[in-house]
């Protein structure tokens, strides 16, 4: 090996030094795990972003830090929370983001837009609309001892198994840019110590029109998803409380067309156990029809109800027209303008069998 | 590199010299013993006044015994004059009378005895009483095994072939020997089995013996690395092993091995990357367990290799990676540790060589306890003290472990060190840096031959057959044939039996 | 004059299955369906049968006159049209897979500065991979045909992770079946074909295949497993985004990793980038391996010198290339030649071989 070869090992790491990425290692950056956006004006936003500190140790709990600052893009926001932050700013973990409420129905375009654009971020985000500030839901306390950021997060996907149609960051973009149906978010409170879903926000478009309670976002479920272990309460016609547990249910949505009109039909099949009937004989043939019909009704009104002021708000988040547009007959200016008037139908069919330890 | 090429031009120049130098004039019988005598071990005399033979031997290297029992009585009792006589009258079969004086050098130097009568200078008579020093067989410590014999090769070359014959008493057993070594003139035999062995690989290895031109050769690696198709490449190209029973085994496939005096270590080829993975003990655990011990060991080898470089590259790039419940612990660890990951991924596992190395050096007693100083001491202080994140301790600790598995002791070598690069590209761009030197590795390894054969294969090129012994292996009856890789002339091992379908009945 | 390489360095038939298989999942398969869908919509994937079938005509073609000629393209242009013309069209071939791997290679460094490192400059990815390239390629066909062997056998774990955006799917979006004009269908056949391109290289490497006719039923197979890699991810990616999602989607396999969740490793993408490397390494390896052998074919230059040529144009070609918009141009120039080539050309010589041998044999 002569000078030159020795030159040229010794120049390559030289170079090499110049044209690798910025570590950004793990415990020197800022994880950002919620971002809040809040409403201030026409034009300007307040972004929030909670994250954690964890100091060394194996037993050490989390601590939170939370950051706020405004401005017109996220771009700009994100520069002015990196002013305030002792560590670089790095988004690539964010697990929830909050959208307050007034800022919903003033548009999210901006935020779904950079959210999207982002490669650091994944696709299993959940997204929420809030009742309350997005920052005062990130910047308190509640009584668990894992950080806020997890906490918050842990609540919603818990609800999203159970309770509230399933929805992350890339079912809320199938929806938004679909020409054919419209999204929704769940909507979330505070309460006290805790955090609590209470509901649906829905959109038109970018939007927020509408929300739901908790209750019409069960039956939003039944409508929306096939889901299993869900769990259903009715009142009978004689008072009693009976609850179907256990609870399997698979919606269909038929749409037809007959004359250029279109007709809708929602075909949704409900099963489960019935449990907790004080005073009743569950294994009676008769008391387990009286509580299928039951539950039945109930869905079938509320499920009406639901549907009727989507129509009337003109949004469809439960996706009809989706399932219009896969007719070849689909027309989109004639379902547009027909979707409000249209007839929409709910047939629920729920089957009951007696159960518990007991008989 | 170039130093080196002038340099071992030299010395083969050098070598050439002084061999030309010697045969340029004769050499003379009392030439010779004049040089040997000044060897203090030497010993040369007149066996009687009135006797005509002179005797000559090292004292070092010659049973004595047999020359007392066997070569003076007979001496004393003929009274013949001539070498001839002599040689009839003396009851040992290996002795010859031989003109030549250089091979009478070397019978003297190789534990003969030479018998010569004054007057006849140049004509000798060899007497073979070696006297070596060996120890006896034991059982292997490199590749050792649970079930299964218990014997391992020793220092002396013809131990070694009766271990092998022993197994494989077949009259087609060939032994090929050669002297290598300018001044250790080491004997190294080839051993194949004629006809099922590829006559063009033990020309290629006879070839590649005959042009080693190098002054000693004390151990069999000597000659693995020397002969090696590529020789920048830090995998080796023939296994070596210890193991009677897996040389044996490995001829009846249709290879080659090489056994090299004073070393206890035989090498086989041609061979493949995956045969460095398989214990010889798989052979003797059911087909099922022996395929799964050598996949974890596979798994082994990747976890090795991989994980602390992974480690490097996803906590300096990809946080985005890491799921949320690791989140916690993963920072809880590394936080307040003031090195970089990569730092200290290189301090452990440099931490861990020298251990490794200091275990090896050391006497086994003492070895065992430097293992117990650095695993709890170490280990626990460099954690506590905070210089190190025990996430990554664990990993280390277990890649180390893993990389033990390999069955080849060589082998186990390359893995721990091609672990470095690996390192430091996962440093430079993270996964892709990983990528980018697993695929450079990957060019080597395609790249690479062993004995002319392809080293990757039954992987690559892809032999379907091959692949019933190596990543995995199939039930004996299945492995019907040879493997391609050796182009073994005869490729049927055996004629299976027709194992008919029972089509009885459960009950019958 | 063009002399047929030695037996050892020859490959078996079935090699053939990936060699032409690796050359066609190159890059393109991380962002064909968004091309394909902004024509045909969602009835795209016929356009995936279609182009796949006339590329299964090409290969019968390209065999009937590799066949015949039985040698490289480089030979049968000089047996055909004489040294001149012959070495003209040659060289242009040479060009044309040199642009190939230029495309590739270029491409893949994009996909790498946006999704993982934005901060490093292209210069020292486009270094590293050419680098590595280079050794492969001086390991000669065999090291080749292995890396597009293993290429292959590393990228198939990718189709697993399929399984998680299914868990997202919705079936409907494929509904209704047939909704695209024939004109429509026929555009996005044609850009389909582009993903398909890349087994023009056979003929280049036709002599080194033991047997060379023997492998045409393999060729077929790895047109056919080729299309159907295609399908399985067009299907994948209909169901999970929505069509206008979908139109908006640059990178939609990329996107589509992001989630899928291993448990132990989120945001599957970072891997997948990092494997997907050993299915656009063959790419490059072999189109600079036929383009190097070509040059040695067509002129009195060694493969080896005319490989480190080609490796030095690739590099400063590939750095000049800066912007997005100079990519897209260079990779839809290269398609169009490509296109032409296989739909015009490769008929034309067929013909043309016939009748020359035809006058010759008279």
């Amino acid at each position: 090996m002569n000078v030159k070869n020795y030159l040229c090992c010794s120049l390559i790491p030289i170079l090499l030094a110049g044209c690798t990425p910025s570590p950004k290692v793990l415990e020197d950056i800022q994880l950002v795990q919620t971002i809040g956006y809040d409403y201030v004006n026409g034009e300007e936003f307040e972004g929030t972003a909670g994250s954690s500190n964890i100091p060394p140790g194996e037993q050490s709990l989390p601590v939170n830090e939370v950051f706020t600052a405004t401005g017109k893009t996220s771009k700009r926001i994100r520069q002015k929370i990196q002013a305030e932050s002792a560590r670089p700013i790095v988004v690539g973990r964010v697990g929830l983001v909050i959208f307050n409420q007034e800022l919903a129905e003033n548009g999210i375009e901006i935020q779904i837009d950079s959210l999207q654009r982002n490669p650091s971020i994944g696709r299993k985000l959940l997204l929420v609309v809030s009742k309350e500030k997005a920052k005062d839901i990130i910047d308190s306390n509640y009584s668990q001892s894992d950080s806020v950021s997890q906490y918050l997060i842990d609540v919603v996907e818990q609800n999203l198994e159970q309770t509230i149609p399933k929805v992350n960051l890339h079912r809320f973009l199938v929806h938004y840019y679909s020409k054919d149906a419209d999204p929704f978010l769940p909507l979330i409170e505070k309460q006290g110590k805790h955090l609590k879903v209470s509901g649906l926000g829905i959109f038109k478009d970018n939007k927020l029109v509408d929300t739901i309670s908790f209750g019409d976002a069960y039956i939003f479920k039944i409508l929306y998803e096939k889901f299993r272990r869900g769990q259903f309460e009715v009142e009978l016609s004689g008072g009693e409380d009976v609850s179907l547990e256990n609870l399997s249910s698979k919606p269909k949505i038929m749409v037809d067309k007959r004359n250029g009109k279109y007709t809708a039909a929602f075909k949704v099949k409900v099963s489960g156990r019935a449990m907790e009937g004080v005073d009743l004989d569950l294994t009676d043939k008769k008391t387990i029809e009286r509580i299928e019909k039951a539950v039945e009704r109930e869905i079938t009104e509320r499920a009406e109800k639901m549907v009727k002021r989507f129509q009337e708000l003109n949004t469809d988040p439960l996706r009809i027209g989706e399932k219009a547009r896969q007719r070849s007959d689909f027309n989109r200016k004639e379902w547009k303008e027909q979707y409000s008037q249209m007839e929409i139908k709910i047939e629920a069919d729920v089957n009951a069998v007696q159960s518990g330890i007991i008989e | 590199m170039g130093f080196f090429k002038s340099k071992l031009k030299r010395f083969n120049r050098d070598n050439k010299q002084k061999r030309n130098g010697n045969s340029e004039h004769e050499l003379r019988i009392d030439e010779l013993l004049h040089r040997c005598k000044e060897s203090a071990d030497f010993v040369s005399y007149r066996y009687s006044e009135s006797s005509p033979f002179y005797i000559h031997y090292y004292q070092t290297i010659v049973d004595i015994n047999i020359l007392h029992q066997y070569v003076l009585p007979y001496i004393k009792e003929n009274e013949s004059k001539t070498l001839f006589d002599l040689q009839q009258a003396i009851p040992i079969d290996n002795t010859e009378i031989i003109d030549n004086v250089h091979e009478i050098r070397d019978k003297l130097l190789t534990g003969c005895v030479v018998i010569e009568v004054k007057g006849s200078l140049q004509e000798a008579l060899v007497i073979s009483a070696v006297s070596l020093e060996k120890r006896p067989v034991s059982m292997p410590e490199v590749e050792y095994s649970v079930v299964g014999p218990k014997e391992a090769f020793v220092e002396s070359i013809d131990a070694n072939i009766n271990l092998v014959r022993k197994r494989l008493p077949i009259p087609d057993l060939i032994v090929e020997e050669v002297k290598i070594g300018s001044l250790t003139k080491t004997r190294v035999a080839v051993i194949y089995i004629e006809g099922i062995t590829d006559k063009e690989n033990v020309n290629t290895i006879l070839q590649r013996l005959n042009e080693i031109q190098f002054d000693q050769i004390v151990d069999s690696s000597f000659i693995n690395q020397i002969i090696s198709d590529n020789h920048n490449s830090p995998f080796p190209h023939l296994i070596d092993t210890e193991r009677p029973d897996r040389v044996a085994s490995v001829l009846s496939e249709g290879k080659i091995t090489i056994i090299v005096d004073g070393s206890p270590h035989a090498l086989t080829g041609p061979t493949t990357l995956v045969e460095f993975f398989s214990a010889f003990e798989d052979y003797f655990l059911s087909w099922h367990i022996a395929s799964i011990f050598r996949l974890v060991r596979l798994f082994a080898v990747f976890f090795s290799v991989l994980s602390t470089s992974l480690y490097v590259a996803v906590l300096t790039y990809h946080y985005e990676m890491i799921p949320e419940n690791l989140l916690n612990p993963l920072i809880a660890s590394r936080s307040g540790i003031p090195f970089p990951p990569i730092l200290e991924a290189i301090i452990l596992e440099l931490t861990i060589e020298l251990l490794r190395e200091a275990g090896a050096r050391l006497p086994t007693k003492i070895g065992q306890t430097i293992g117990i100083v650095g695993g709890i001491v170490i280990g626990t202080a460099a954690v506590q003290a905070g210089l190190t994140s025990n996430v990554l301790l664990i990993i280390v600790a277990l890649a180390a472990l893993a990389s033990f598995t390999t069955p080849v002791y060589q082998m186990g070598n390359t893995i721990r060190l091609i672990r470095f690069p690996f390192l430091i590209t996962a440093q430079l761009w993270g996964l892709l840096g990983v990528t980018f030197c697993f695929s450079y590795i990957l060019s080597h390894l395609l790249k690479m031959t062993s004995l002319g054969r392809p080293y990757l294969a039954p992987v690559y090129p892809l032999r379907l057959d091959d692949l019933r012994d190596s990543l995995f292996r199939l039930p004996f009856f299945m492995q019907t044939k040879r493997p391609l890789q050796v182009r073994s002339p005869v490729r049927t091992r055996f004629q299976p039996k027709k194992h008919e379908k029972s089509k009885r009945d459960i009950e019958d | 004059m063009f002399p047929l390489p030695k037996e050892d360095k020859k490959v078996s038939p079935y090699f053939v299955f990936y060699l032409i298989h690796a050359m066609q999942i190159g890059v393109g398969i991380l962002g064909f369906e968004r091309i394909i869908v902004q024509t045909a919509g969602y009835s795209a994937w016929i356009a995936i049968l279609t182009s796949g079938a006339s590329i299964i005509g090409l290969i019968w073609v390209s065999y009937r006159i590799l066949n015949k000629g039985n040698n490289d393209i480089v030979a049968i242009h000089a047996e055909i049209m004489g040294k001149w013309i012959g070495g003209f069209f040659s060289f242009l071939f040479l060009l044309y897979f040199f642009a190939f791997a230029l495309v590739v290679l270029r491409s893949y460094v994009e996909v790498l500065q946006v999704w993982v490192f934005p901060e490093v400059s292209e210069w020292i990815f486009v270094l590293i991979i050419i680098f590595l390239a280079y050794s492969y390629v001086t390991g000669g066909f065999r090291v080749v045909t292995g890396v597009s062997y293993l290429g292959i056998l590393y990228g198939l774990p990718l189709l697993l992770v399929k399984f998680y955006p299914l868990q997202y799917a919705d079936y409907g979006n494929l509904l209704p079946i047939l909704n695209a004009s024939p004109a429509e269908l026929f555009k996005a056949s044609k850009e389909m074909t582009l993903n398909f391109l890349g087994f023009e290289t056979l003929f280049m490497f036709y002599p080194f295949i033991k047997d060379g006719p023997k492998s045409e039923k393999w060729a077929y197979f790895g047109v056919l497993f080729s299309i159907f890699i295609y399908l399985l991810t067009a299907f994948v990616t209909f169901v999970y985004f929505n069509q206008e999602q979908l139109k908006g989607t640059i990178w939609a396999t990329l996107t589509l990793w992001k989630i899928v969740d291993l448990i132990i490793v989120e945001r599957f993408e970072y891997i997948g980038i990092s494997v997907w490397f050993f299915a656009i390494l063959p790419n490059i390896c072999i189109g600079l391996w036929c383009a190097s052998r070509g040059m040695n074919r067509l002129f009195p230059v060694s493969q080896r010198s005319a490989l480190r040529i080609f490796c030095l144009l690739l590099f400063f070609i590939s750095v000049l290339l800066t912007n997005r918009q100079q990519i897209d141009l260079l990779q839809k120039a290269v398609s169009q030649i490509g296109l032409y080539t296989i739909y015009f050309y490769l008929p034309c010589l067929l013909v043309l071989q016939y009748i020359i041998m035809k006058v010759k044999k008279a």
